[in-house]
């Protein structure tokens, strides 16, 4: 069930679809709610996209099935990213000034006739003002819906309760008149009952909110971040945890102090993390490349949106990818993960933690607007100890008693013990300057090779462990599609709709892009007749870091375009279906 | 350091040679900063320099500390990082103008907000050295330097004047010609509870000449017996004085440190029950 409420700033859209998602995660459904807004803070308009299913979700929603308008002044906004499912449903405040569009139609080309429905009018009525008419809405909903009311209204209670108890009441019993809407005629006829889903704790997070809790798992000690859409919700988020486990959060004064006050935590011995986006990135670029050259562990979040510039700041694209893989001058080696949807942020930030401190190494984990702001139901147990990379560790100390230290040794394993202040007789100095072994500055290129050829043997033995690739789909398939971060979700949604109709087909999802795990890729292609690489990247970045890398691309379908507008599972469906007919 | 005996001025350097040119004044820093730290008995192994870019920012290298050497305009960051995250360990940061007031000059206004309890020595030699004698944001107006050859038409920064409006807690100001005066003040700036800034006047004979011991000491007074350290409209009028260079503390005033702020905040935290992972992962519930 895919829904859409639509609105202007102060019509309470995020607040009903909000409701209407708890209320069906508590059914045990799998929901994800996408927001979208206008260029203004304030009073811009807005959107909610919410999918609702037993069964799980990957791809961005296509049809639209449940269509719930405030206000229609929003519309011109949102118009080109609205697809409306054949029967879909819509529904219109009788009291909207806007007059609805001329013509409005269906995906199978049919007309659809919104229904009026008093919100404002029960509103008024219940309340006294025109506030609750999203509460109606909602009552309306969770009638048509078939979802309990009890605990949508104990939300609405406490969402309310500073407003005092008459406030309250009121709200409640404009939650009923719209119950009492979907028991009415015309609703009555166009009940669509949601099934229930697994009985399960279910937690309801952003991709946001998944990064910083994985951070949490993996020991987080210390985070500096600056503000920056879209991923200050991950300061917003360690700034309240983090405190009170002992760890320091600290609100930079630009982009690069943050990443200098991560390597100097790091240099301290704690577990350092950043977060930022494109912009934030560019700027912190030299600094990574100090990270790299003194082998300092630290975990840096890129949440990518639409680029260059400013750009496309309330946008998702995946065109970050030759900055987190090549931004800083010489050359610098770093590790760089993705992540496909809100359980894989979660993941990937435990793993980048653990690969961060394992090989001494800047890890950058680049997510993107769509999961970084998109909410999902999440089971419980999924988060923790019951996650997919669970495995938490920490950096390698000199032992006490060992004769002379040489923090960057080079006679043994390019992982070397890291000393931190403290450590008695373990006192070593290090310097972005090309260092010798015991980190004294040096200009020897002999030097300079030998700390290279060290620092490349780390990410060797780093792509060793990991893999990097895991492959979705039936072993029989003769087609499939390579990708990464969030373009993953629609490629397993198309590939699984394309096996159903008996063209097995499967997704190579890349979860490490740096060192990238080039014989995985290029095995997984030359098994296949058919590839196709779907990224949201005008210039096609993923699939030239692929050729650039020697995986053999020949003839594969490259689907690249600017950010803005994700894949859908369904679009994709029907582009392998023309093109591979 | 487990034997009792007195920690001596040379257990602090390294047996890393000083690559400075003759006669740098940065020489007598490195010097004034031994005896300091013997002063203080600072264990080695609990104390760290850090450094940005420049000739003076080499001077982590000869301290025998753990110490770090990063990138041009980004000690005070680092520095934050890592004092924040181990206020246990001493830390001090060094570099020159260029790094301190250019480069790196967006982060004074911010590590003095924080009153970390840190020092930060500026080696100002009034020319950027390392780069072979281009102008820097100290530099006297009118003077003649590789990019400057008709003279220089930007006035210079006043390195106490700023220090002083951007609230840090403890200002002083030295000369590397007077390592005594010098040490007393890295003492005094280690002790003091917040972030201490010294601005030392240290010559680079290379591009800026071996007379510029001469004009600085003809410039240099000690700070007035009379004059207030707390009082920093005083301080400022020290600071703006054209033709003498006031030479201790200018301006101390003691405030919580950010590590103390950092502590209460924690217990903040814990009283509103934030206190790991599980209780995090509960507040997502639906």
């Amino acid at each position: 069930m895919t829904l859409f409420f639509m609105g202007t700033g102060g019509d309470g859209v995020i607040t009903v679809g909000s409701l209407l998602l708890g209320a069906a995660a508590r059914q045990g459904l799998v929901c994800h709610m996408s927001k979208s807004f206008g260029p203004q803070i304030r009073g811009g308009e807005s959107a909610a996209w919410l999918q609702l299913s037993p069964e799980p979700i990957s791809s961005p929603p296509h049809g639209v099935e449940i269509m719930v308008v405030l206000s229609w002044r929003a519309y011109p906004q949102f118009r080109s990213q609205l697809v409306l499912a054949p029967g879909a449903l819509v529904f219109q405040d009788s009291a909207d000034p806007t007059e609805p569009p001329a013509e409005l139609l269906d995906s199978a080309g049919q007309p659809v006739v919104p229904i009026a429905l008093p919100f404002k009018e029960l509103s008024l009525e219940e309340t006294g003002g025109h506030m609750a008419r999203n509460i109606v809405a909602l009552g309306a909903l969770l009638g048509l819906l078939h979802l309990p009311a009890e605990a949508v209204r104990a939300a609405v209670s406490k969402r309310l309760t500073k407003r005092g108890a008459a406030v309250v009441e009121a709200n409640l019993r404009a939650l009923d008149r719209g119950l009492g809407l979907a028991a009415a005629p015309p609703l009555e006829a166009l009940h669509r009952p949601l099934p229930l889903g697994d009985q399960r704790e279910q937690l309801l997070l952003s991709g946001n909110d998944a990064v910083a809790l994985g951070a949490l798992y993996a020991g987080v000690e210390f985070f500096a971040g600056y503000p920056i859409t879209p991923a200050s919700e991950i300061l917003i988020n360690l700034a309240a945890e983090l405190p009170g486990v002992g760890g320091s959060v600290i609100q930079a004064e630009d982009e690069i102090a943050a990443m200098s006050m991560v390597i100097g935590a790091s240099f301290g011995g704690r577990k350092a993390m950043t977060a930022t986006s494109g912009p934030g990135l560019s700027l912190k670029s030299e600094a990574i490349g100090l990270a790299i050259l003194t082998e300092t562990p630290c975990v840096i979040i890129n949440v990518q949106r639409g680029g260059p510039s400013t750009g496309l700041p309330t946008r998702t694209e995946q065109a970050d990818l030759n900055l987190a893989i090549y931004g800083a001058h010489g050359d610098a080696p770093r590790v760089v993960l993705g992540a496909e949807d809100v359980q894989g942020c979660f993941d990937a930030s435990v793993k980048a933690f653990y690969l961060a401190e394992r090989y001494q190494t800047p890890v950058i984990l680049v997510t993107d607007q769509l999961v970084a702001h998109r909410l999902e139901t999440v089971p419980a147990s999924a988060v923790g100890a019951g996650g997919r990379f669970t495995k938490v560790c920490r950096r390698l100390e000199p032992e006490p008693d060992q004769g002379t230290y040489r923090r960057f040794a080079l006679n043994g394993s390019p992982v070397t013990p890291m000393a931190s202040p403290g450590m008695e007789g373990r006192i070593y100095r290090t310097s972005g300057i090309v260092h010798n072994e015991d980190g004294s500055p040096s200009s020897d290129p002999e030097v300079h090779q030998a700390m290279s050829e060290k620092i490349a043997a780390k990410l060797a033995l780093l792509l060793e462990e990991m893999g990097g690739t895991r492959i979705e789909g039936p072993v029989t398939a003769r087609q499939g599609f390579v990708a990464w971060g969030s373009t993953v979700g629609a490629a397993l949604d198309a590939a699984r709709s394309a096996t159903a109709a008996g063209q097995p087909t499967s997704v190579l999802v890349v979860e490490l892009l740096s060192p990238l795990p080039v014989q995985a890729i290029s095995a997984y292609i030359l098994e296949l007749d058919r590839v196709a690489v779907p990224e949201l990247s005008f210039s096609g970045q993923f699939a030239r870091l692929m050729r650039a890398e020697g995986v053999p691309l020949q003839g594969a379908l490259l689907l690249n375009r600017a950010g803005g507008r994700p894949f859908t599972g369904t679009e994709l469906l029907s582009i392998i279906q023309e093109s591979w007919s | 350091m487990s034997d009792a005996k007195p920690l001596r001025w040379n257990d602090y350097r390294s047996d890393l040679a000083p690559v400075w040119c003759p006669g740098c004044g940065d020489y007598s820093v490195v010097a004034a900063m031994y005896r300091a730290l013997a002063e203080l008995q600072i264990p080695p192994h609990e104390l760290a320099v850090i450094s940005g870019i420049g000739c003076s920012s080499r001077l982590p290298g000869y301290v025998n500390a753990f110490g770090m050497n990063t990138i041009h305009g980004r000690a005070i960051p680092v520095a934050t990082g890592l004092k924040t995250a181990r206020p246990d360990t001493t830390v001090i940061a060094v570099g020159g103008d260029g790094d301190g007031f250019s480069i790196g000059g967006g982060h004074l206004p911010h590590v003095a907000r924080r009153n970390l309890d840190m020092t930060y020595i500026v080696m100002d030699n009034r020319i950027y050295g390392l780069t072979k004698g281009q102008t820097s944001p100290t530099t006297p107006q009118g003077e003649r330097t590789a990019t400057s050859l008709y003279g220089w038409p930007e006035t210079p920064a006043n390195p106490i004047g700023l220090a002083l409006a951007y609230g840090m807690s403890f200002v002083a100001q030295s000369f590397a010609g007077d390592i005594k005066g010098l040490t007393k003040l890295i003492v005094q700036a280690v002790r003091w509870p917040g972030f201490s800034f010294i601005e030392v006047h240290s010559p680079c004979v290379t591009y800026r000449g071996h007379d510029q011991y001469q004009l600085i000491r003809e410039r240099a007074r000690p700070v007035p017996e009379d004059h207030d350290t707390g009082d920093r409209a005083g301080a400022f009028r020290l600071a703006d004085d054209p033709d003498h260079l006031y030479l201790g503390v200018i301006f101390q005033r003691e405030n919580s440190t950010f590590g103390e702020r950092m502590d209460e905040l924690r217990v903040h935290a814990q009283a509103a029950g934030r206190v790991g992972f599980d209780s995090a992962v509960s507040r997502f519930a639906v």
